[in-house]
């Protein structure tokens, strides 16, 4: 019913409140504001996180649980930096705890079935099949990195950060970046070829 | 990089590539909805917080105590601990 159709006088006046608002009523512990942020770069999160969890129930509790600690940090950011910065900062240094912690778990258990899920994914052209069949061998060889070269690696090569930005990103100096990237990519190549990927 | 390598054209495929799709809209805002009132602090949190971040600066005060005790009330400590706090308070920053 149009006349108490309230919410398009809403969304419409929630458009013209710029996002510095949004974070300042978000850090002052206002939820509303919190969860409008939350699902305005939940995309951005979750494209980030997609990288790291196994499956998509996993990748749900992850999106949540960095949302959840973006939630708690709050407090401390500051609005000197841009807010998306910042918050893709959470996000990298939680997919990486997120690493650590799951690391031993994902040793003891057996390789997930790889042919699992895939008559959910878009099969409707032969680009999406070599997108996805590259990507299995990707995160196959990621499998094999520690979590910290697992998330360089990641945002290096897969989200083509610059090594600036993966430092910011990560709080390792440039460096650190680099010396660890190249060993990585290295020892990448060395299993590629032992397994023979490109067959 | 060695730009030869079959791992660099991986690369460059598998980042298109979404894992696990698109999120879906169906029912993240009512899990994190009712997830965000158990990350709020509660007061017993807040005195924990506060107490771990006045413990560098209790611990020395909790020394001058003890040493003040210890010379004030010679009987209160064992033997011959009263006369080591008493050679070693007098490199103490503080006039005991």
């Amino acid at each position: 019913m149009f006349f108490f159709d309230t919410t398009r006088t809403r969304n419409h006046v929630e458009t013209e409140i710029p996002e510095s608002e949004w974070v300042d009523r978000a850090r002052k512990g206002d939820e509303e504001a919190f969860l409008h942020l939350a699902v305005t770069y939940r995309p951005r999160v979750w494209s980030t996180a997609s990288r790291f969890a196994r499956s998509r129930a996993e990748l749900e509790d992850l999106t949540q649980d960095l949302f959840l600690k973006i939630w708690k940090g709050l407090p401390s950011y500051r609005s000197d930096a841009p807010f998306e910065n910042w918050l893709m900062t959470v996000t990298v240094r939680g997919c990486y705890d997120f690493l650590r912690k799951q690391r031993r778990r994902r040793e003891s258990e057996l390789l997930v079935d790889p042919q699992e899920g895939r008559d959910a994914v878009d099969e409707r052209s032969d680009r999406a099949r070599r997108q996805r069949d590259a990507w299995e061998k990707v995160d196959l060889l990621l499998g094999h990195l520690p979590p910290k070269d697992r998330v360089l690696i990641t945002l290096l090569d897969l989200e083509e950060k610059s090594v600036k930005e993966t430092a910011q990103l990560t709080g390792w100096s440039e460096s650190n970046v680099k010396v660890r990237a190249h060993r990585a990519r290295k020892k990448m190549r060395t299993i590629h070829d032992e397994l023979g990927l490109d067959s | 990089m060695n730009e030869e390598h079959p791992l660099n054209r991986l690369f460059g495929e598998a980042k298109s590539h979404a894992p696990h799709g698109e999120p879906s809209d169906f029912g993240f805002e009512t899990r994190l909805r009712a997830a965000l009132p158990e990350m709020t602090p509660s007061l017993a949190d807040w005195i924990a917080t506060f107490s771990w971040r006045f413990s560098a600066a209790t611990l020395p005060l909790l020394v001058a105590m003890t040493v003040f005790l210890a010379m004030e009330q010679p009987g209160w400590v064992p033997e011959g601990v009263s006369g080591f706090v008493a050679n070693w308070s007098s490199y103490l920053p503080i006039d005991l």
